[in-house]
């Protein structure tokens, strides 16, 4: 009995520790394995069509004509009844020379006028007289012939001082400088007193439409210039401009067009010389828009990541162009990415071909920025 | 030689020079005690730096080609070079320069100063534009508090001034050796023209902007020297503020005009700014302060709280400097959770001694373990040493086993003076008896940690206080065992009743099972032997296959942090939006106690293992501090399952923890390595997606590898020379008029702004908009840019990295459910056949925390040699014979039955340091085996029957040995709860109880076997 005890104590004591062996191998966790296939949250937008992209263009505002106006006799100015930035009508007198010579000449003319009809008159009567004469064989044929021309002489020369007493008048009238149109006067470069020469510039008159002059680069020669904005740019105000004109020769210095705009429906007349900003629009079809952020090259080739069934897939795209929020996009096979399918917006490094996604509100939050003023 | 100086003897005669001794010890290990420094972690020297270089304009290839690649080969001539780590990113590249894990610290300063002498050899051979190369050498700062000042009401120059005024009066604090101020904004004053108006006024910018260095320029003005004192000429026509600027006269067509009339002047800052930081949701200054090497943490910890409510007062009003980080609650935490676990340790073991030996022997082994430490202390102070994590959790791992010696020698003094010897005979026999198995038992215990003390690398500068501070204390526990503990059992030692014969062991109930026990094992040896190796075989299988596998452990701190990674090459305002929004969130929990975010880079180094991330206008960290781990962990589960609902959707936000032991960023790691950066990318997805089936990972990545757009001008060069441009100054212009161009300096105080003019027209700087962007001929005539350039969208690599010169694509995941390790290993498997059908060039590594554990690994495994001979000679020295030797080494493997059942039962896993605890007990259990078979051999010179000799002295040592081992299990229960030594003490646990048990029943049947000792 005692031999079993002794037996039973050591077996105990020996099999307690291959029990303890034993037992902590079933106790050990196997390897916590968790067999769900990981599912990204991300944030999803539609693909929309490539919002018109618009290109700019600086001009400034010149009137349709701006003719310079000038006397077309010389002269002294007598007065001047305009002054620069005056909005006048056509035929508004907008200066006067001294008529003084002007109307002596006249005199003259009126003068020589009669004195001619006196001569035609006495000549007349002198062809009248000689032809009764001349049948009663009291005078020479010569005599009558010489009084014939001397009628046809004089009545020319009636005729000249007639013209010329037109032109005096006509001259006279020409000491008044009237506004052929209306307009506005952009510049005035005479003052009374002046002493002038016959076609030298005194006013300049700008008239017609408001137009939008700008240079265009050569590369833009042949752009659609269809839909135009034009927005001042130091003066409130915008237009629509349709375009009128463009230089067939380039500037020599730099290269570029001049093209005219003639702008219409403007909210607010913008004034001439204004620097305005065109913006012309250009409509993309075909391209599609998506946030700059969903745009991810991995190597070789720019691609966005569709979704489609809970997983997302790589669609290879071609970039057009960017701006600081959305880029301009083309797929390469334009099936696989029809308009109003959604790709992923953000996080798109976090993602691999065929990754389980769900797609989740996106929370705007209006946070202040933690940033420091400088004061 | 023992026999000629019987220390014991000494002693007991010289009772008062003992007495003398005892108080003297006591008295200056107590204030060696108060007087040791006390830190969180020890501190090992970071060998590495960070060399970086600017080439505005450049892409990243420029860069790496010709910046990187000159720099990278002058580095790889320093000694003990390990590896460069080079990531070029537009405009700049910066390399993280790693020296030798085997450097000698002492050698590391000197390395710095050969960085930065062969960087100055580079100078003009760089391309023009190159700014650099720059050397950080601070790189492995450790921060001791991070402070954050408020900006209250004040200007931001007046905020940097009182900025500065606290660093200077925080470096005056005894113990701080540098102060860093940090996240300062550089001002700049921009001066923004008007292009319309100019044009009008027929100047072009440049001629403007000439004007300004022309007034902004320090020059002499001359000196006249007088009669008297040398009179300076001064002239003030500097501009330093924005008004003043604003006033600065141009002529113009006869006629003079104000800058200010022709540009708008503001006062702002470089914008995007490449770093910024903010505590709890605002822009903040921060001042990092660096602790004196050696000094005394919580002193120092002390002296800032004192500093910090004295200064309040010299703040202006609404201006506050709040403390965002601080090492010093750590080492509170750290130390006084240990020194309280110390004192539970302390009094378990003397309360053992009490139970098991009686009242008397029990005060006298008890007293040996204050004596003990008392000296430890005093060597402590004498070499140098803190009271950290390494050098606390060491001494309670000693405490287990510095009484062993005690209880032997008082022991052989008790069962002597039971026999009837004189109390002085007594003593000086215990001495002849055991002093020299006691001592070279010691030796090999102490021995079994030499690869620790001595490991060449990071981690082993970490641990190697474990090795001295077992050394100090297991040597001075001999000598207080053979000195003072006889002496003080000649003073404190009941009169024994003679109870027994000479030479026969005790007598008692427990003796007599045991004996018994014994002759069965004896009897049955094979049987006992067999079983034994079978267990070690199962022992070793579950080792390899079940155990989990780890390096170093998450830490206590409290600090989480919050890594948010957006698509390489995204612009810092998305970033720091991210941020804001993430930050945000994070405010509203109740748990977090500072909040503070590193916009750009990563965070300073407030935590030796927290490599701060290289600059990143895509990156942004979060530090969130909270109350302590538990919160922390529950912070962390509430994040992380906010950031799979996806309200962070842009980005990659990694919520971690701080880990123990040398940096790691993520567990698991591949490294793909090869020349050309397309072949990597397809490779690395390869990797990832094998990686992707293991059930263990999470958000397997690349580090890096997308490209980002870019604007591709091409431009019209024939157009452009008849137009009198050049690429040059296209170029110029276009970056004056999206990032502006810095055309002079006003100056404020130490900090010099730059004055930045930029060209402002409606929407310029919009990307849809740079075709219109107009540009200036030489001859002053404007265009648009697209007149002379087509835009076209490219995709370029925004970084590239590459280690040594060879570019390398790191993968990385995360990992939950089991050990970094293991899963490590089960994907290198799985990895195999892809990397036997790799190209030629191209190779797969392991990285993360495998390969750190790896190093520190292979240097243990270098000093394992040194190891084995030594404690094979100690045994020699003291066995004299081959086969005692062998009994002994055999010994030494088993532990490894109980360290894997302790770990098995408690589900440990087996890290780094569990895995110097398994090396460790090899010494312990073979000291309890030499003492054994010292025992055996004694017992048959003095005549004994081999059976006879066996028991007597299996039961004569049984008691010691028992007691030894049940008090360093009791000393050790109170590290199982602490997550850097919980493992550690597990494997001590477990390997001492169950070796002590095999030890006393598997060497008697070992021993009966060899020496067919029959029965």
């Amino acid at each position: 009995m005692k031999r079993l005890l002794k037996n039973f104590a050591v077996h105990h004591a020996l099999s307690a520790s291959v029990a303890i062996v034993a037992f902590s191998f079933l106790l050990s966790n196997t390897v916590y394995a968790s067999n769900t296939e990981h599912v990204q949250a991300v944030a999803a937008v539609k693909v929309t069509p490539a919002s018109p992209q618009s290109w700019q263009l600086t001009g400034q505002v010149e009137s349709r004509y701006a003719i310079p106006l000038s006397f077309r006799v010389g002269g002294q100015v007598e007065s001047k009844t305009v002054e620069v930035g005056e909005k006048v009508t056509k035929g508004q007198v907008l200066a006067s020379l001294d008529k003084a010579d002007l109307k002596l000449t006249f005199q003259q003319a009126q003068a020589n006028l009669s004195k001619a009809k006196a001569d035609y008159d006495n000549a007349q009567r002198e062809r009248k007289r000689l032809t009764k004469m001349y049948v009663n064989k009291l005078v020479s044929e010569q005599d009558l012939q010489r009084a014939e021309t001397t009628e046809i002489a004089a009545k020319q020369s009636v005729l000249a001082m007639q013209a010329a007493l037109e032109l005096a008048q006509r001259q006279l009238n020409y000491s008044q400088l009237k506004a052929p149109d209306d307009g506005v006067l952009t510049n005035v470069n005479v003052e009374a007193g002046q002493v002038v020469s016959a076609g030298q510039a005194l006013f300049t008159l700008a008239t017609g439409a408001h137009e939008a002059v700008v240079y265009l680069p050569a590369n833009r020669l042949h752009a659609d210039l269809s839909s135009v904005d034009v927005e001042g740019v130091d003066q409130a105000g915008t237009c629509k401009a349709a375009l009128r004109a463009k230089t067939p020769v380039n500037d020599n210095e730099t290269l570029q067009y001049k093209a005219y705009f003639t702008l219409k429906d403007c909210t607010q007349t913008l004034p001439l010389g204004a620097v305005v900003e065109l913006n012309v629009k250009q409509q993309l079809n075909d391209l599609l828009q998506v946030p700059v952020s969903a745009l991810i090259d991995s190597g070789n080739q720019p691609r966005v990541w569709l979704i489609k069934d809970g997983k997302v897939h790589g669609v290879a795209v071609k970039v057009v162009s960017m701006g600081a929020e959305f880029a301009v996009i083309q797929a390469l096979q334009p099936q696989e990415l029809p308009l109003g399918s959604q790709v992923v917006a953000d996080g798109v490094h976090l993602l691999t071909e065929g990754s389980a996604v769900k797609i989740v509100a996106d929370h705007a939050e209006n946070v202040d920025s933690g940033l420091v003023e400088a004061m | 030689m023992m026999q000629k100086w019987n220390l014991s003897e000494l002693a007991v005669r010289h009772k008062t020079l003992t007495l003398y001794f005892i108080i003297v010890s006591l008295i200056i290990g107590t204030l060696a005690f108060f007087k040791l420094g006390r830190a969180e972690d020890p501190s090992f020297t970071l060998k590495m730096a960070v060399v970086s270089a600017k080439w505005p304009g450049a892409t990243p290839e420029q860069m790496q080609n010709q910046v990187a690649d000159l720099i990278e080969r002058k580095l790889q001539q320093i000694d003990y070079f390990d590896k460069v780590e080079t990531t070029a990113r537009p405009g700049e590249v910066n390399m993280l320069v790693m020296f030798k894990d085997y450097t000698p610290p002492s050698k590391v300063d000197d390395l710095f100063y050969q960085v930065r002498k062969r960087m100055l050899d580079l100078n003009g051979q760089f391309p023009k534009g190159v700014q650099g190369p720059f050397v950080n050498d601070d790189f492995a700062d450790v921060y001791f508090t991070l402070y954050a000042l408020t900006q209250g009401n004040l200007s931001y120059s007046d905020w940097v001034k009182t900025a500065e005024s606290t660093r200077n009066a925080l470096l005056k604090v005894p113990g701080v050796e540098k102060v860093r101020l940090l996240g300062e904004q550089q001002q700049q004053i921009s001066i923004a023209f008007d292009t319309q108006k100019l044009a009008k006024l027929g100047l072009t910018q440049s001629q403007i902007l000439s004007v300004l260095p022309q007034y902004q320029t320090v020059v002499a003005s001359g000196f006249i020297e007088t009669q008297g004192p040398r009179v300076y000429v001064r002239s003030s026509a500097m501009a330093q503020s924005v008004d003043q600027l604003k006033k600065l006269p141009i002529a113009v067509q006869g006629q003079v005009i104000h800058l200010g009339d022709l540009a708008k002047i503001t006062q702002g800052f470089v914008s995007p700014s490449p770093y910024i930081i903010r505590n709890e949701g605002k822009q903040t200054l921060m001042l990092g302060v660096v602790m004196k090497p050696g000094g005394n943490g919580q002193a120092l910890s002390d002296s800032l709280s004192r500093f910090s409510q004295q200064w309040e007062h010299h703040l202006p009003k609404g201006v506050k400097l709040e403390k965002v980080t601080n090492q010093g609650d750590a080492i509170s935490l750290a130390v006084n959770t240990f020194q309280l676990k110390f004192l539970i340790a302390v009094l378990v073991v003397m309360a053992v001694s009490f139970l098991t030996l009686g009242m008397r022997a029990g005060v006298v082994v008890a007293l040996a373990i204050p004596l003990t430490l008392a000296l430890t202390f005093f060597l402590m102070q004498l070499t140098g040493k803190n009271l950290d994590r390494i050098t606390l959790g060491a001494l309670i791992l000693a405490l287990g086993l510095l009484v062993d010696d005690a209880i032997i020698s008082i022991e052989m003094m008790l069962v002597k003076m039971e026999e009837g010897m004189a109390r002085i005979k007594a003593a000086a026999f215990a001495w002849t008896v055991t002093a020299s198995p006691m001592l070279f038992g010691t030796l090999v215990t102490i021995m079994g940690f030499v690869p620790i003390g001595f490991a060449q690398s990071n981690v082993g500068e970490y641990t190697e206080n474990i090795f001295w501070i077992l050394a100090f204390s297991l040597l001075l526990s001999w000598l207080v065992a053979v000195t003072f503990t006889p002496y003080l059992g000649y003073k404190l030692l009941p009169d024994p009743k003679k109870l027994h014969a000479e030479h026969s062991p005790p007598h008692n109930v427990f003796s007599r099972r045991l004996s018994s026990m014994v002759v069965w094992c004896v009897g049955n040896r094979k049987k006992v032997v067999l079983i034994t190796v079978a267990l070690f075989i199962l022992s070793v299988v579950g080792m390899a296959t079940k155990v989990e596998k780890q390096f170093f452990p998450t830490s206590d701190r409290p600090e989480l942090l919050i890594d948010i990674n957006l698509p390489e090459g995204t612009s810092q305002q998305v970033t720091n939006a991210m941020a804001l929004k993430v930050e945000s969130y994070v405010k509203q929990q109740p748990e977090v106690k500072t909040l503070s975010s590193y916009i750009g880079q990563g965070a300073p180094r407030f935590f030796m293992a927290l490599n701060p991330e290289l600059p990143d206008p895509a990156f942004a960290k979060i530090i969130v501090v909270t109350k302590n781990a538990e919160e922390r962990k529950k912070l962390r589960h509430r994040l992380e399952a906010y950031v799979e609902q996806g309200h962070f959707s842009a980005a990659r936000v990694r919520v971690h923890a701080l880990l123990y032991g040398p940096p790691v960023i993520w567990p698991v790691t591949f490294r793909v390595m090869g020349d050309n950066v397309d072949e990597l990318r397809k490779l690395g997805e390869q990797v990832r997606q094998i990686m992707a089936k293991n059930p263990n990972i999470r958000t397997a990545n690349l580090e890096w590898g997308n490209k980002t757009p870019v604007l591709d001008l091409q431009y019209n060069l024939d157009r452009m020379a008849k137009l009198g441009l050049t690429p040059v100054s296209l170029s110029q212009q276009l970056q004056g008029a999206l990032q502006g161009e810095i055309q002079a300096d006003a100056f404020e105080g130490t900090r010099r702004i730059n004055l930045t003019s930029y060209s402002t027209q409606a929407r310029q700087a919009l990307l849809s908009h740079l075709k219109s962007v107009t540009v200036e001929t030489a001859q002053g005539k404007k265009l648009p840019l697209e007149q002379v350039a087509t835009v076209k969208i490219g995709f370029e690599d925004p970084v590239l990295k590459r280690r040594n010169r060879t570019p390398f694509i790191n993968v990385n995941a995360e990992v939950e459910g089991a050990q970094p390790p293991d899963v490590t290993m089960a994907i290198w498997k799985e990895l195999q056949p892809m990397i036997k059908s790799l190209p030629a060039g191209y190779r797969i590594e392991i990285g993360g925390s495998v390969e750190e554990s790896g190093k520190a690994q292979a240097s243990i495994q270098k000093m394992m040699p040194v190891m084995v001979f030594l404690m094979v000679t100690l045994i020699m020295l003291n066995m004299q014979s081959f086969l005692g030797t062998f009994m002994v080494l055999i010994t030494a493997p088993l532990g490894l039955i109980g360290a894997v059942a302790a770990m098995l039962i408690f589900s440990q896993p087996f890290g780094f340091v569990a895995n110097l605890g398994m090396i460790g007990l090899a010494g312990i259990l073979m000291r309890n085996t030499l003492i054994l078979v010292g025992q055996i051999n004694e017992n048959q010179k003095q005549g004994m029957e081999a059976k006879d000799a066996l028991i007597d002295a299996t039961l004569r040592r049984s008691r010691p040995v028992l007691l030894t081992a049940l008090a360093a299990i009791l000393a050790f229960i109170p590290l199982t709860t602490n997550t850097f030594w919980g493992p550690l003490a597990f494997v001590l646990i477990g390997g001492i109880g169950v070796g002590t048990l095999l030890t006393l029943l598997f060497i008697p049947a070992l021993y009966a076997l060899w020496y067919r000792v029959k029965v």
